[in-house]
This record gives structure tokens, sequence and C-alpha cells, in this order.
């Protein structure tokens, strides 16, 4: 299968950065999930679905991205397959329908879809890579990532959806679109974004609650501006040694909700302090630095591609996961890659690193 | 369309962007980290103990009030009362209807109760207090649906006898913003809002005291604000035992027998100062200001023209009527005016200007009987000799027109050691602004001789006066304070000492004479104190009627002492249009002397019926 010669392109610390974040977040989660009652069988979850994802990792390792082209109509035609079936028959929870059934597991298509966007960008960007400045070419590939985006807001889920946009800004930009074109395109969106924001009934204010707390949070502290409030307090208290593991008192006494999903960084920084979260933040950077090594070292424009979709889509989530636990990002729903408690989005995101993997694997052309 | 070389250098400079991006951005996470956890971390961590730590105050029972012989008059007992955060409340609707519900109030009541000054955002507010056993069960049950809704055990204050002593008790209230201002000037850090503290009589005289040290439970709670486990417990110093000089069986008989009066009863014990008794009515029961009071009664209180909240007996102001006498008879032995032996004829009226009225035509009356059968004539005639300013200086060594400085507050404002009025040439020359009016006529020294015209005293005053006479002069300050003692040994902390306040300037013949006057006024011929007579016992009286503006009947008054020999308790009575104090005042008197003296028990005294008059 794997040729013995891509081996020696196997990027083992980018493996071993991705196996030390995921059991520094099942230690987090368990001390996360403490009182609940259930946190053993919580962190047997989450490590039943890191072995799965360790096991779709090396399948993704193994498969060529030069297959991808061939492979990008099913690809393409499964996402949106999935991504209907949540709408049709999928299962609601908190007021969104995110999830799909399969007997006692359920997976979050949208977490998958964001692999099938980047691969299926990835393609379609380098079919069109002769008429990549024309303004066209750009609209395109816009509409490539919208289809399965509407599906996704239709959900409701603006992370998702706003992770699968900076997605494509990052592809299409590295890709080598006219900056010009980009431009406009944020310019629409701000737009857009304005007139959404004060058109009736397009947000509800909760949404717009949650968007906009984090800039003055002591506003609402009880309300929309609790999270943030209560976040920023559990990471200063922890201060520079932490208050030591499973004694964290603001995630231990209910302080911060979604502490095991989206607010797992704040109880990593409450117990272990700076000298606990810094060298997080610095796995993290250094994961995506040997992702950069890859994007360009790769001569592949596929591979580069694919190699920048994954390294804009965990920076979004890093980003903004953690600058909203930090109080400088709004409130989105984005989990933390590789930490937070969520099957479908540690699968999603071994996947993508075997898809990284196996584009480092084989940056090199290979003549035959 | 670029060539492979320009599209490479593109690729290579965006990649770099991407670089550079990326390193921005995870800056800017390190620095916020840092700035969060490094730079402000102790603030932050100290907003983290003051989420997960709770101090509960545990509010300290407040100090017994007991009587001379440590029977209770007021205590405190448990109860539940039930806490809410008004912010939780008024964000939940639901919430808001339930706790009415089952409070039994209506949604604009407990508004208007959570609306009342705090110390601090989110905290609780007491919304309903001595809560039925079945109430709490209630609310216990449907705790998931009352979020900020608490049932915390407290201690209520308790006058078991109701009435019985209540303005010498006073009462007790929430702590209003002024008198948290004052308590903060003085440095007094034990208040905070909602605390009860004394409002009137000792409660409010010895607040310091009898309130006591709160202690605190301090918990470590989850957000939901369910208690974790306990961090420290301090817990609360009780108020100390305050024991009374009165006597609750003398409190009980004067209070019966005042039954249906407007007026007050005083006894005190001549020898030390010490209130045995002190009566004021109408009265109310401060049982009603520990709870919440309701607008209807409080209004029924404040509304009522008798004014039933003020202690008529160190507050009240009125004419002394005749038993001023005593005083002028003593002023004119003193100033040698008259001798124990002076004789006068009363034809019944007295010509100075015009005829001055005596109540009956006495003929011959000498010293003594002019006393005894309160003639006026002859104290007309007694002031006119010694002039208004040698009387006054005399009714003023006796304490008229002075506060008496019992410990009660509501006998002056605090610093004011004036109390009444007693009238002279200066005193005119002050009160009136012209100088015709401000002159002193001849004729107006003859109604102030018999306690009539400008004069106004208090019936603790008039108590005095009579302890003054029994003690041939000496007087002790009137206290209602015996002992301090201990709240949980007993022990007694401090004993209260009597204090001799001052000497009135006059022979001890002089005082004789007048002892003997009054001791006939209750067993001479003609007396006007008959009633109060006990055999055995040597009592001296003197009865009083005072005329007043609202040409309304007079006030019936009356004091005495007893026994003679040794006294140990004077009494003055005043009710207030009663008419004569033969018949208005002394059988109130008689009352509290017949328990005194063990002649009858309390409960068989009984309220007053009419009686035939005898003189003023």
């Amino acid at each position: 299968m794997v040729e013995r010669r891509l081996l020696k392109n196997f990027d083992i610390g980018l493996v071993l950065l991705m196996l030390a974040i995921t059991v520094y977040g099942l230690v987090v989660i368990y001390s996360a999930s403490r009182g609940s009652g259930n946190e053993s069988s919580v962190v047997q979850k989450q490590l039943m679905w890191a072995i799965a994802g360790l096991i779709a990792f090396s399948i993704t390792v193994s498969i060529d991205h030069k297959s991808f082209p061939r492979l990008y109509n099913w690809i393409y035609g499964f996402n949106l397959l999935l991504l209907a079936a949540v709408l049709v028959v999928g299962q609601a929870h908190k007021d969104a329908q995110r999830w799909l059934g399969f007997g006692p597991i359920s997976v979050q298509p949208s977490e998958l879809a964001k692999i099938s966007i980047i691969i299926t960008l990835a393609v379609f960007l380098t079919s069109q890579r002769d008429k990549l400045r024309e303004f066209k070419t750009f609209a395109l590939s816009f509409v490539h990532i919208a289809v399965p985006m509407l599906f996704i807001l239709k959900q409701p889920d603006l992370g998702t959806s706003l992770v699968i946009v900076a997605i494509w800004l990052g592809m299409t930009f590295i890709a080598g679109v006219k900056i010009q074109h980009l431009a406009l395109f944020l310019a629409v969106m701000l737009v857009v974004g304005v007139i959404g924001w004060n058109t009736p009934y397009v947000l509800k204010d909760y949404q717009k609650g949650r968007l906009t707390s984090f800039l003055n949070p002591e506003k609402d502290r009880l309300g929309s501006g609790y999270h943030l409030v209560q976040s920023r307090i559990a990471i200063g208290s922890g201060q520079v040694t932490g208050k030591g593991y499973l004694h964290g008192t603001q995630g231990q006494l209910g302080f911060i909700p979604e502490n095991h999903t989206d607010f797992i960084f704040t109880v990593a920084a409450e117990e272990f302090g700076f000298m606990g979260a810094a060298p997080l933040i610095l796995m993290y950077l250094m994961l995506l630095w040997k992702g950069l090594l890859i994007m360009s070292e790769t001569e592949d424009f596929t591979g580069r591609l694919i190699a920048a979709g994954i390294i804009c889509m965990f920076l979004f989530h890093i980003f903004v996961n953690i600058g909203m636990t930090l109080g400088i990002m709004p409130i989105t729903g984005v989990p933390l890659p590789l930490m937070s408690y969520g099957g479908s989005s540690l699968l999603a995101n071994m996947i993508a690193m075997g898809v990284l993997v196996g584009v480092g694997m084989r940056r090199h052309k290979i003549n035959f | 369309m670029p060539t492979v070389q320009e599209d490479r250098i593109l690729q290579r400079g965006r990649m770099k962007a991407l670089a550079v991006i990326c390193l921005v951005l995870f800056s800017i996470l390190l620095f916020r980290l840092w700035y969060l956890q490094v730079a402000i971390g102790s603030e932050l961590l100290a907003e983290s103990e003051v989420n997960r730590r709770r101090l509960i105050r545990v509010r300290a029972p407040r100090g017994l009030i007991l009587d001379r012989k440590g029977r209770v008059l007021a205590t405190s007992r448990p109860q539940f009362v039930v806490l809410a955060i008004p912010e939780v409340i008024k964000a939940n609707p639901k919430a808001h209807r339930t706790l009415c519900s089952i409070l039994g109030l209506t949604e604009e009541e407990l508004e208007s109760i959570m609306k009342k000054e705090r110390a601090a955002e989110y905290a609780p507010v007491r919304v309903a207090i001595d809560v039925p056993l079945e109430v709490v069960a209630k609310l216990q049950e449907r705790r998931p649906i009352l979020p900020g809704v608490s049932v915390e055990q407290d201690q209520l204050r308790s006058y078991p006898d109701g009435q019985l002593c209540a303005h010498v008790l006073g009462y007790i209230g929430e702590i209003n913003k002024d008198e948290l201002e004052r308590f903060r000037e003085k440095n007094i850090v034990n208040y905070r809002p909602g605390d009860y503290v004394g409002k009137a009589g000792i409660e409010k005289q010895y607040e310091l005291l009898l309130h006591g040290k709160d202690g605190g439970l301090e918990i470590e709670v989850d957000a939901r604000g369910r208690t974790k486990r306990i961090l420290g417990n301090k817990p609360p110093v009780p108020g100390s035992t305050l024991v009374l000089t009165i006597d609750k069986d003398l409190q009980i008989a004067a209070e019966k027998a005042m039954q249906g009066k407007t007026g007050a009863a005083v006894a005190i014990n001549p020898q030390t100062g010490e209130v045995l008794a002190m009566v004021s009515k109408p009265d109310f029961d401060p049982n009603i200001f520990v709870k919440r009071v309701k607008i209807e009664d409080w209004n029924k209180i404040i509304q009522n023209k008798a004014r039933p909240l003020q202690n008529r007996a160190v507050a009240g102001l009125y004419p002394p009527g005749s038993t001023f006498k005593p005083i002028t008879a003593t002023a004119a032995l003193e100033y040698k005016v008259a001798t124990p032996n002076t004789g006068m004829y009363c034809p019944g009226g007295y010509r100075l200007g015009r005829t001055f009225r005596c109540w009956k035509r006495h003929n011959h009356v000498n010293f003594t009987t002019a006393i005894s059968q309160s003639c006026n004539v002859f104290f007309y005639e007694m002031g006119r000799r010694m002039g208004i300013n040698n009387l006054a200086k005399m009714a003023r060594s006796f304490g008229i027109s002075y506060a008496t400085k019992v410990d009660l507050p509501e006998e002056v404002s605090p610093g004011n050691e004036r109390k009444g009025t007693m009238p002279d040439e200066e005193w005119k020359r002050n009160y009136f602004k012209t100088p015709e009016m401000q002159k002193w006529y001849p004729g107006e020294t003859l109604p102030p001789s018999i306690g009539q015209g400008a004069v106004e005293v208090t019936p603790l005053q008039m108590s005095l006066v009579s302890a003054a006479v029994s003690m041939s002069g000496k007087m002790y300050r009137p206290y209602v304070l015996k002992e301090k003692r201990n709240p949980d040994t007993e022990e007694v902390i401090e004993k209260i000492m009597p204090h001799f306040e001052r000497q009135v300037p006059a022979s001890p013949e002089t005082f004789k004479a007048v002892q003997h006057g009054m001791i006939q006024c209750v067993v001479g011929p003609g007396g006007t104190g008959k009633v109060i007579n006990i055999d055995g016992i040597t009592l001296a009286g003197k009865t009083g009627s005072a005329e007043n503006r609202r040409g309304r009947a007079a006030h019936a008054w009356f004091i005495c002492y007893g026994p003679g020999e040794n006294p140990q308790i004077a009494i003055a009575v005043i009710a207030e249009h009663g008419g004569h104090g033969s018949s208005g005042a002394a059988p109130v008197a008689k009352a509290i002397l017949d328990v005194y003296f063990g002649k009858k028990k309390p409960e068989e005294i009984e309220p007053p019926k009419a009686i035939r008059a005898i003189g003023d």
C-alpha cells in the first residue's frame, strides 16, 4: 500500500503533536465532566472516537491525493447527500439539527463536510488553474462552497459556515486569485452583514447578543455576557501555575457552561495556569507550522491547496475558539480541534491530519 | 495568463503571508493569555473567590429584656424567613407568580417589598417573615422553579405580653438609610440594610447592647448557588440580657387601672430613682412592628389622634395643677413668707385685679390643710408674697423645666437639657417680643402658684417631685436599666448604680411640714386623697385637676408616696380630661400601692369604674 520510500517523508512530529494534544484533551475532559456522574463514560467515548480517528487517519494517509480528481464527483455528491439527510432525518439538539444517528452513535456531517469541501475545492481550483485570475472562476469557486454551506446554514450552524468561508478565502488566496476579487468579496460580505444585522428576523436577538457580548460582557453579566465573564475569570484566576488538576473552582463548580466542549481551553488554563496553557497554544502553533512547511514544500498544486485548506480550517477553529475563551472573539460555538469533546469533530480533525500528512508524504513529484 | 515562474513567485509570497497571519494570530492569543493570567491574574483570582465563596450572615439573637425579678418582657424566638433576589425574580415571571401564590401576596405587594433599599445588587431581600412550616415545605417542593428564592432561619423579636410595658420597651423595625448613616458615622459597622434596630424605648436606647455581633457561615457554592461545603463558621454573639427596674406586677396593676384612660402613670423608687412602673395610654402592641407592618395597621397607629406611640410619661407635657402646690409650699417656708403655722381665711376666691377662684370656700385654712384640702387662695397668697422669680427658682430646683435624664430616648432629643416650662420674669422676656408683652404683671404670679398658667410638666417630673418631698429634697436620676447580663451565663456584667442628682435647697423642717400636709391629704379630715389610704401604712398624696386650654374637662392628677417614714415608692398619675384628681387619677395610684404593699395581686386589680370626686 504505502510505498516504503514515501515513509521517509512521513511527518512523525506532526503525528506526535496531534496525539499529544488529543491526550491533553482527554485529561482535561475528565476534569471538566467531573461531577456530572458520567465522567468516565465521557472520557471513554472520546477515547473510542480517538481510536476510530487514528484508524481513519491511517486510511487517509495511505490515499494518494492524486486520486482525488477521479473521486471528485463522488466526494462532492456524497457530502451533499449527507447534509441533505441531516435536514430530512437528522436529530435535533438545542434548536439545531446537526446529527445523523447510526444506532448508538451519531455523527455530525458538517464536520466531515469541511474536509470534503477542502478536497473538492482543491480539485476544482486545480482544474481552473489557467483561469484563476478571472472573476468568473473566482465566482464559480464560491458557488462551489456555497451549495454545501447553505445546507449547513439551514441547520443552523453559523460557526461551521464561517469556517467554510475561511477555508475558501485561504485556498483561493494561496491558489492565486486576484487580491481585488478577494477584497471585493470582503466588501460585499461587509455590506450584506450590515444589512442583515439591521434587517429584522434575520438574526434572533439572542444570536446578536452572543455575537456582540464580547465587546462588553459586563453589560449583561448574567445573560449573554455570562460565559465570557466567567471564562475570563476562570482563565485569569489560574494565574501562572494554575489551581491544580481537578481543583479549578470555576470549572468544577459549574461556573463554566459547556466546559468540556466549547470551553475546554478555559478549564485547562484554570487548572494548569499559564505554564500549562501557553505550551498548549505553542503546540497548536507548531502543528500549523509543520502544516505550513508541508504546504510550501509540496510541488503539487492540488496537494498544496489541500494543505492550505486544512491549515486555514485549523487556524480558524483555534483562533476563534481560544479567542472566545479569552474574551476577544464572539461566541460562535466553534470547537477546539482535537481538544473539545465531540466524536465527529475529533474524527474529522484526525482525517484532516491524515490528509495533510499524506500530502506531505507525497510532496515530491515522482517520476516514473 | 501568468507564466509558471510568476505563478510560483506569487504563491511563495502568499504562503509567506499566510504564515505571517498565523504568527500574528497566535501572538495575539499568547499575549492575551499572558495578560489575563499573569498581568491581572490576581484580580481575577479574587473574582473567582467571590464567585464560589458566600458569606451567610448568621444574625445574632437580640438580647432578652427582663423585669427586675427576671421575668421576660421581650425575647427572641426562631422563625423562618423567605429571602429573594429581586433581579432574579423580576426576570422570571413564573417564579414571581409562584412565589406570590405560595406566600399569599399580590404581585404588586411582592413588587413593592422587593423595591426596598439594599446593600448591593443581587443581595437578597426578606420577602416574608415568620413563615409557617407548611409554607416552607411548599417552597422547598417548588425549588426548581423558584431560582433566587431561599429560606433561612432567623430570630424574631417577640413581646410575649403584647402591649404590656410597650412604651418603655419600645419597638424594633428594619434599619433605614438615616440610621445606617448615623451608625457609619460613629464607626459602627455591624449594621446592614435589612437589619432590625430599636426604634423607640429601651430597644432604641440600648440598641448597641441588645444587637449582639452577627456571626458568619462561609460556604462554597456552585454556579446555581447550591452549597458544596462549609469553609468556615463564626458563631454569632448574642446581645446582652437587659434587666430593667420595672416590676411587672406593678406594671400590670398600673396598666389595668389605666385601662380606657388617656394619660400616664409612673412609679419610682425615691431612694434610688429606679422606675418601677411606667404606663402611657393609649398604647400599642410592639409585636406588630416586628413583622412587616401592614399599611392599614401603620395608618391606624399614625393617624390615631390619641398618638398611641407617644410615651406620655416622659414626653407628654401638661399643666400640673394642684400637684404643684407642694413646691409652692416648700418655697413659702424657705423664702419665709409663711411658717408651718400660718393661717388664712378662704372666701372661695382671691382678688388681684380680677377674682381668682378657689374650688370651694374653705373658710379657715392653715399651712397643712391648705395642702391636704388643696386651697387655692392660700397658695395665691404665698405666690404673691414670694414673687414669681422665687417660686420659679424653687420649682427648677425640684427639676421642673429640666429633662430628668431618664434613659429613654423619648424624653428629649439628644443634647437637649430642657423639658417643660416654668415661667418667671426672665422666661417672659425671652418668650415675648414686644416690651408690654414682656412685662410681668402681679396677677400672672397667681396661676403658676397653683400649677396653672404656663407651667408644663411631664408625669415623670411630677413623680420626682413627689419623691423629692418624701426624701426631704434628695433627688435621684430616674433610670430603667438595672443590670446588664451575659446572655449565656446570666452573670451580671454591669449593675447600674443610683445617681444622686441634686438636693432641693430646703431645710428638713420645711419638708417635714410639707410631708405632713400631704399625709393629711390622705388621712386628714377633708383630705382629697383619701381614696388611696391603706391601713397601717403612712401614705402621702396630693390631688390635682389641671385646667387646660381646650375648655374640656380638667386633667386629673395625683401624686403620692409611701411609707412616710421610709419612702419606697413615689407615684404620679395623670388622666387626660379625667376630671378630678381624686376620682380620675388617685385610684390608679391606689391600685399600684395595693400591689406594691402586697394588699392585692396584680390580677385582682380591676379596670376603673366611676367613683365620687372629692375636691380638685
